[in-house]
């Protein structure tokens, strides 16, 4: 015991001498409080002057309490002293029934003293047997001549050798002779755990199941606990060991690392992979690459791989990569340098993307990687939007070079084609299409609408019956032939050939299967006639219609696209358009505008033009949110400005806190420009409508209004902040912008084009903006581009007139001559089909 | 990134058909009325690798983020199980 334990008791700890206890009485109360070193003391004293047994018991029971403190702090050296001096000094035995002597020695290591213990039979006959059983696992290790002085008939010395012989067979990987070996070990022998272990950890690698049913066989905590828990670590599935290997000892490490197979050089590598393993979290890929280059020397090739993969995170370590893994392709850094781009979100990715490319292209390379990454170049740079842009077109063209076989990609190539209104390009595509994949369905229906889009009707009803044939039941090619009489019928009236549009009608009546598109064709026929049995069936479509604003907008509809005056066969089909319209007349309206194709979209005005004022006197009619909001998003989309301010106005007058109204009311009062025109109090609404939206969680509106008040890039070079200053938003004719061709430029990549082409037509003459609008044949696109050049051409003569201080930076590319561009109506595909 | 050909236990130089025979196997092995989760992973994996341009897609383009399986399977791709040494296990035997 230390000197600290022999130092009488500080005051503070004994009772209090006003008490006078005796020191029998002083000594009991430490004991039952619990101060065991008191207590020891105080009894010992008392031993001194007479050895009466109940206080060498109390002293005992002190001893015992003040080992068992210290066991409880891990302490377990300093509890076995405690409890050997309570053995030598109160003549108690070192183990007893339900003593802890046994653990606290096995806690401590002392395995040999435990061994001497089992051999001096100081242990009492019931307590033998587990002492045997927790002394195995030691047992196998101690001296020869330790266990010598066991009885020979003592199971731990008697199954010893087959013990040692199971361990050596099973080092060896020789099954045969582990099975014999452990024969001779029976169940109750204090080695029987030792069986399971050792043949679970020969099938750890073959049958994991096998094995992890041979270690359920076993109790935890047994006597071979640490090798059975290398065992169990190891059989986990997947990196599940990673953790466990943690908690294990050393020497249990580095056993599971020989089961798995770990290499010296690489155990260092798999204690970090353990620690990542163990925050729980998967790793950052830049965590993951760190570790990979700075252990890359004694890695596999497939670390070499995943690390590949992860350089787009990190691309500055290439010049790493290469010092720990080896060269890389160039093609392959241009493919990494082009993702890390892509990764951090901005950026030009063409570059590297075109000449990996380049790199892949020959046949003898990897064509088929090229053409993957030009459609994903595709992808990425234009997406879902409409593809004008021919460089992004041809990106797809050339990957059907190198890969002639991707259907997805053919499909794609004619849709765009045909959106984009180049039919002959169109037409090209499906060929080659058509070339590879002659009778799939898919290809079919593009032909078909390839022919619809070209008025090659006829066409499209071959190509939709070869489809049939294939596809018997597919009801969208059914509808489409249906269509196609219907657009044939439409353009016979259109040439006064009433009797050949009568046939056409028949046969559309054959496939159509909606009423409305049957209510259609009669309309057709009232059409295609000025006789009273014309009317008549004019009179019988109108009233299947529903004989108000619906009806009138089919006449005018199918008025405009068969050529005739919309005003003469509403007065013949007897529509009154003075009464009000109700809530469902309006949605039955504007659902059959959102049903318009897009060729009819330049109709549109033309055919609500008598439709403005009823539909306009009905925006206060009963409706609901939702249904305002569909009729003014649709409104927006057809750019119906001023129904849109009516509606938009009649929502905000009903709900004047929902944001989705205030914006629309403002977009629809100043267009896409509002942030030059808005007012101070409607800035002030927009700000609470953002705020508003986002509390509601309405992110669309939040970002339609950011967009519609955020200023523009300075391309002068200005920073961020001086957008607040006013002079930025300077009067007509101060351009705040240095290049003006670019902020045009990026008006359209904003898809502003039409913000554009409207703030053109409010600046420029008649006289000079028809012809550009003409020679754009109706790409909106092309005509905000021949207005760019316009009005750059412009600025810059301004220019030239103004004093030199005040004159703008010149723009970076000239504006084309418009010589050349002789406005010609886009008719390519005339004469090119049947009819 | 969780590993499609680690998932299906195939070779990157697999071709269509052991990587749909693999796809089968997995299948077979964990419908998803027994274990809905490794049913969608093994799904997943076939679907990014079940074509050549579907693997070359992969190899190019995947971005997604490394897993612990991921790291532990590329740093251990080379490991060789062997049996450990007597003196190894009667050493954990007779440790303190």
């Amino acid at each position: 015991m230390s000197r600290k334990h022999r130092t009488p008791p500080p005051a503070s700890r004994q009772t209090p001498p006003s008490a006078a206890v005796s020191p029998a009485t002083r000594a009991r109360q430490a004991l039952d409080a619990g101060r065991y070193r008191d207590a020891i003391e105080f009894f010992k004293d008392l031993l001194k002057s007479e050895r009466r047994p109940e206080w060498v018991d109390a002293l005992a029971q002190s001893y015992a309490g003040r080992a068992a403190e210290l066991a409880g702090k891990g302490m377990f050296p300093e509890a076995l002293v405690v409890w050997r001096n309570r053995s030598s000094l109160c003549d108690k035995p070192l183990v007893e029934g339900g003593s802890p002597y046994l653990e606290w020695l096995m806690r401590a290591g002392e395995h040999d003293a435990a061994l001497r213990l089992l051999i001096s039979a100081d242990a009492d006959p019931s307590t033998a047997a587990d002492l045997e059983t927790r002394l195995a696992a030691v047992a196998l290790t101690a001296p020869d001549g330790t266990l010598a002085q066991l009885a020979d008939d003592r199971p731990l010395r008697r199954h010893r050798a087959a013990a040692l012989a199971s361990i050596a067979a099973c080092c060896r990987g020789d099954r045969a002779d582990l099975d014999e070996q452990l024969r001779t070990i029976p169940f109750r022998s204090p080695y029987r755990d030792l069986r399971f272990i050792l043949k679970a950890l020969l099938l750890v690698g073959d049958d994991p199941s096998q094995a992890a049913d041979l270690m359920a066989r076993i109790a935890v905590d047994g006597p071979f606990e640490k090798l059975a828990a290398v065992v169990r670590a190891a059989l986990l599935p997947g990196s599940r060991w990673l953790v466990p290997m943690l908690a294990l000892d050393e020497e249990g490490r580095q056993l599971l690392l020989d089961l798995k197979g770990c290499p010296d050089n690489r155990r260092a590598l798999m204690f970090e992979v353990a620690a990542l393993a163990r925050l729980g979290t998967p790793p950052t890929p830049a965590k993951v690459l760190d570790l990979l280059l700075r252990r890359g020397r004694v890695l596999p090739t497939s670390a070499a791989r995943l690390c590949r993969r992860l350089l787009p995170y990190g691309a500055k370590r290439l010049a790493e990569y290469r010092s720990a893994f080896g060269q890389l392709a160039v093609a392959e850094r241009e493919c990494i340098l082009a993702l890390a781009i892509e990764q951090d979100g901005g950026g030009w990715i063409e570059e590297h993307w075109l000449r990996a490319v380049d790199l892949l292209s020959p046949p003898d390379k990897a064509p088929l990687h090229a053409a993957l990454i030009l459609r994903h170049l595709y992808e990425v740079i234009v997406g879902d939007a409409d593809a004008d842009d021919s460089e992004c077109i041809d990106w797809l063209e050339r990957s059907l070079l190198l890969d002639p076989d991707d259907r997805a990609t053919h499909l794609k190539l004619i849709r765009i084609h045909r959106q984009a209104k180049d039919l002959q390009a169109a037409r090209a595509s499906l060929d080659r299409a058509l070339a590879s994949f002659a009778n799939d369905p898919a290809v079919l229906l593009e032909a078909v609408e390839t022919a619809l889009a070209g008025n090659a009707f006829k066409k499209a009803v071959t190509l939709a019956k070869r489809l049939l044939e294939i596809d018997p039941i597919n009801s969208k090619v059914r509808a489409l032939i249906g269509q196609a009489h219907l657009s044939h019928a439409r353009k016979q009236i259109r040439a006064q050939r009433a009797d050949a549009a009568g046939r056409e009608l028949d046969l559309a009546e054959e496939w159509l299967s909606s009423p409305n598109d049957r209510s259609i064709a009669t309309l057709l026929r009232g059409l295609s006639a000025s006789d009273a049995p014309a009317t008549a069936l004019l009179l019988v479509a109108v009233a299947e219609l529903g004989g108000g604003l619906l009806a009138a907008f089919h006449v005018l509809l199918e008025s405009s696209r068969v050529g005739s005056q919309g005003a003469g066969a509403l007065r013949r089909a007897g529509i009154e358009l003075s009464r009000a319209a109700t809530s469902r007349e309006v949605l039955a309206v504007v659902q059959a505008i959102n049903a318009l194709r897009e060729a009819d979209e330049r109709k549109l005005q033309t055919v609500l033009d008598p439709l403005r004022a009823p539909l306009k006197r009905a925006a206060g009619a009963d409706f609901s949110e939702s249904e305002l909001i569909s009729i003014c998003e649709t409104l927006l989309r057809r750019d119906e400005i001023t129904l849109l301010q009516a509606y938009a106005g009649a929502g905000l007058k009903r709900w004047p806190e929902r944001p989705v109204f205030v914006y629309l009311t403002i977009f629809a009062r100043h267009g896409k420009s509002a942030r030059f025109a808005m007012s101070s109090r409607e800035i002030v609404a927009l700000e609470k409508a953002a705020e508003q939206a986002q509390a509601d969680g309405d992110q669309r509106t939040v970002a339609r209004i950011r967009e519609l008040v955020q200023p523009l890039p300075d391309f002068a070079g200005g920073g961020p902040d001086d957008f607040d200053d006013p002079d930025v938003f300077g009067g007509p004719g101060e351009a705040p912008f240095a290049d003006l061709h670019a902020l045009f430029e990026m008006m359209i990549s904003l898809d502003n084009d039409q913000a554009l082409i409207t703030m053109a037509r409010e600046l420029m003459p008649d006289a000079e903006f028809c012809p550009l609008e003409r020679a754009a044949g109706g790409n909106r696109k092309k005509l905000a581009r021949l207005l760019i050049d316009y009005l750059v051409e412009l600025d810059a003569k301004v220019g030239a007139s103004r004093s030199p201080r005040e004159a703008p930076t010149p723009a970076p590319r000239a504006p084309e001559p418009l010589k050349g561009k002789v406005p010609v109506q886009d008719d390519r595909q005339k004469g090119l089909f049947d009819d | 990134m969780i590993d499609p050909y680690r998932v299906l236990g195939v070779d990157l130089s697999a071709d269509d058909e052991t990587i749909r025979a693999a796809y089968l196997a997995a299948i077979r092995e964990s419908p998803p009325e027994r274990d809905r989760e490794r049913f969608e992973s093994v799904r997943a994996a076939y679907e990014t690798i079940a074509d050549p341009r579907r693997r070359i897609a992969h190899s190019l383009f995947d971005r997604s983020q490394p897993t612990i399986d991921d790291l532990l399977a590329a740093v251990s791709s080379d490991f060789a199980p062997r049996h450990p040494t007597d003196r190894r296990l009667l050493r954990i035997l007779g440790a303190k």
